[in-house]
């Protein structure tokens, strides 16, 4: 399997989705819950894996193999949000973890019998702001004690590990602001008896985002990740990878959208003709096609030099805002296509709508990465 | 904010609509856009017969009292006028000459108000020469000085973008005197056309020059009340982008008008191209542009014409009019083909007007980020 657009791994994923129409996607946003058999179906194929090295029990392949597999499974119309964070999450303990950690998690998560798909990092009162985070581990003897708060934590209720960012440091004590932050392993089933309480948050879509709430949740240190203090660096280090594989669930997106679109466009006939010999109504199918073929060359090439294990934050960063962009013009225009048919539940497309909205905000929002490419890709002044 | 019963609206009164109706079909008829083809080729200052005519019909003196020698109306009326000139890209020193009654009715000596207001009213031409090198939008960020000396007060300095500066019987400059800004209005005895530079702008229908202040000396009898020159040039910023607002607005309808005509004349696969969506729909969007503005714009001139806090409003109308008229005229380029970059296409003259516009006393950003200050 050398060729990078991966087209076995994109046909098999095609079948396994097939199983998975969009009623059984409407059925579980109706209900806001986990598409477990989903997550079950894709877990037991291999897919969520995918990224493992081998002598760890995965497959090993490149992250474009990944963005393929949700790629796919978002152009299928369904949506690879539930279980995408156990491809990446993993990255974390892969790259900065002790070679204990290391053999102790990795061919259990490759086997799918621990899921590791949390990742907690945002806060009431840090979301952009990263190192304002207060959520705090105290160290006693062997253990951590964690108090803090934390929002927005997708999967914490279906995951059995998380991976936390807190502070060991207080932001005012540390040498920098980016410094004093640590990275533990909490095991969830543990924490969740000894002071951890999940909170569900109901959004506009099924995501099984929560808040978490710590009291004193001790944790042990033999569950940090890397140093004490430097896990900020860590944290940032595996944002590349998860910001690639959300931009190709948005190329998905986008390809749901537009092949929804151009199909009604084609058969719906208004005025005595089919809708889509209108100026008005084909050419903005077809820029959403060009905006998103675009993005989707980015998204490789963000994939390509991760791949190849150069740097790539900016371009990986790129990539997010691109392709969110036009999943986002290509739901608006094929909802407004649809007509009153694209309100509809039926038609999958309200749905996707909402679901493709998301990732102009999380996991980062545009004007931070405006802000990054301006004054780490163009030198100007930082703006805050 | 409007109590009372004269609440401005988004529509014009019955005054200035009249007047509208009057300014639309005088620019019709006097300013052809062939006339203003001729005045760039000729280098020529605008035709004193038809100057002289807009003398006649009250409008130099549109927004000066009668005491003083005009029509007794306002600025809310001015924007009446000015908007079919900027129409037919006419180019006028209306705008100049009516910003300098302004100064001179917020800050003039009563001396000063006597003598100059009822020459503007009359066809004296007044020239601004506010900018500087810098460009700076702000009006009193400026480097020209005055310094009192034993022969006057003797003046330093460059400006820029002083339109109709040789024809002009007054001029009104900006000074830094004692570091605060200050205002001074010259007549024409006092400067000499050998301090002026002809300078080529985008906007090909205006006569731009450059003028040097370094070795001037006046009387300080031309300054105006030192009390009432911050008011002034409050006035003069919003004056003067209300104006532009208007003179952009009359652009844009300009340039609808002349690319709807051309997409119903210009055929490409055997149809008219106006019967394409992809050319027709954003015409609309363009005029919805130019309603939205114009409804800005119209609104603005209540307020400021009844001597209303207005800088909120005349900001809002700058912003939208230089708006729509840079989509109404990038769009005319676009969409007169190959023609539409030439010189002969008359997009240009309207995408000219609109930089030009844009350019002086801040553009759509810049009016945005101070309307920012205002509300937030
Ligand atoms: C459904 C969902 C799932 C999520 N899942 C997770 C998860 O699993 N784990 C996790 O850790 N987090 C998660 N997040 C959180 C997400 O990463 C944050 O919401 C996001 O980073 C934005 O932070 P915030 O909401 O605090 O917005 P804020 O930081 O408060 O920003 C608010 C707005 O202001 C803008 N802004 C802020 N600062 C600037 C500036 N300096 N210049 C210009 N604009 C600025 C932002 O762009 C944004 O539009 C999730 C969020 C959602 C909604």
């Amino acid at each position: 399997m050398s060729d990078e657009t991966w087209p076995d791994i994109r046909e098999a994923v095609r079948k396994l989705c097939a199983n998975f129409p969009g009623a059984y996607w409407r059925e579980h946003d109706r209900a806001r819950s986990y598409p477990a058999e989903f997550v079950r179906a894709l877990g037991e194929a291999g897919y969520l894996s995918i990224l493992i090295p081998e002598e760890y029990g995965g497959a090993g392949l490149p992250l474009s193999a990944a963005t393929a597999v949700l790629e796919e499974i978002h152009r299928s119309g369904g949506n690879g949000a539930a279980c995408h964070a156990q491809m990446y999450t993993m990255g974390t303990l892969l790259k900065h973890g002790s070679a204990e950690q290391k053999a102790r998690y990795l061919p259990r998560i490759a086997r799918g019998d621990l899921r590791l798909q949390a990742f907690g990092v945002t806060e009431p009162g840090a979301g952009t702001d990263t190192t304002r985070i207060a959520t705090f581990a105290r160290r006693e003897g062997n253990r951590y004690l964690v108090s803090g708060q934390k929002i927005w934590i997708s999967r914490a209720e279906h995951s059995d590990l998380m991976i936390l960012l807190c502070r060991t440091t207080r932001r005012e004590d540390a040498a920098k602001p980016g410094e004093g932050l640590s990275v533990l392993l909490v095991d969830m089933r543990q924490a969740a008896k000894q002071g951890l309480t999940i909170r569900p948050i109901r959004t506009m879509l099924n995501h099984a985002t929560t808040e978490l709430f710590f009291d004193e949740v001790p944790v042990p240190a033999e569950n940090l990740i890397g140093e004490e203090g430097k896990g900020f660096r860590y944290i940032l280090d595996g944002m590349n990878a998860e910001r690639i594989l959300i931009a190709s669930e948005c190329i998905g997106d986008g390809r749901f959208f537009i092949d929804r679109a151009s199909a009604y466009a084609a058969s719906r006939e208004v005025f005595g003709r089919a809708i889509g010999a209108n100026q008005g109504v084909q050419f903005p199918i077809a820029r959403a096609h060009v905006q998103l073929a675009a993005a989707a060359l980015m998204v490789q090439q963000a994939a390509a030099l991760f791949a190849a294990g150069k740097p790539c934050g900016s371009e990986a960063n790129m990539a997010k805002l691109l392709a969110s962009e036009a999943s986002w013009f290509a739901a608006d225009t094929c909802l407004q296509i649809h007509g009153g048919f694209g309100f509809a539940e039926e038609y999958d497309i309200e749905r996707k709508f909402r679901e493709t909205r998301l990732y102009q905000v999380a996991p980062i929002s545009t004007n931070l990465i405006l802000s990054h490419v301006a004054t780490h890709v163009l030198g100007l002044p930082k703006s805050f | 904010m409007f109590e009372g019963a004269k609440r401005p609206t988004i529509k014009f009164s019955d005054e200035q609509a009249q007047l509208l109706d009057i300014a639309a079909s005088f620019a019709r008829d006097k300013f052809p856009l062939s006339a203003a083809r001729a005045r760039i080729a000729a280098e020529a200052d605008l035709d004193k017969e038809i100057w002289s005519e807009m003398a006649a019909l009250g409008w130099l003196g549109v927004a000066i009292p009668e005491d003083f020698g005009g029509s007794g109306l306002g600025l809310g009326e001015a924007v009446a006028i000015v908007e079919p000139l900027g129409r037919h890209v006419a180019g006028t020193p209306l705008v100049s000459t009516t910003l300098l009654a302004q100064a001179l009715l917020k800050a003039g000596t009563e001396f000063q108000k006597r003598t100059y207001l009822p020459k503007l009213a009359e066809g004296g031409i007044g020239a601004l020469a506010l900018s500087e090198e810098s460009g700076d939008w702000n009006l009193t960020n400026l480097a020209a000085t005055a310094t009192k000396t034993v022969d006057g007060v003797a003046l330093s300095g460059v400006k820029t973008f002083v339109t109709d500066a040789t024809s002009a019987e007054l001029m009104l400059i900006s000074v830094l005197w004692n570091g605060r800004p200050a205002l001074a209005v010259l007549d024409r005895a006092a400067f000499g056309k050998g301090r002026m530079t002809r300078e080529t702008v985008i906007d090909e229908t205006r006569r731009s020059y450059r003028v040097t202040l370094d070795g001037m000396v006046v009387q300080d009898c031309y300054f105006l009340e030192a009390a009432q020159t911050a008011a002034a040039f409050k006035h003069l910023d919003e004056a003067a982008c209300l104006l532009a607002a208007a003179e952009m607005c009359g652009g844009a309808a300009g340039v609808i008008a002349t690319t709807v005509e051309y997409l119903k004349t210009r055929k490409q696969f055997g149809r008219l191209i106006g019967s394409y969506q992809a050319l027709k729909h954003p015409m609309v969007d363009a005029l919805m542009l130019l309603d939205a503005a114009r409804s800005h714009l119209y609104f603005a001139a209540g307020v400021v014409g009844e001597g209303k806090e207005g800088e909120i409003a005349v900001r809002m109308a700058k912003a939208a009019a230089g708006e729509a008229l840079a989509f109404a005229a990038d769009r005319a380029i676009q969409f007169h083909g190959g023609f539409g970059f030439t010189y002969d296409c008359d997009a240009q003259l309207y995408r000219r007007l609109g930089l030009w516009g844009e350019a002086r006393h801040g553009d759509a950003a810049w009016q945005r980020a101070r309307l920012a200050e205002l509300m937030l």
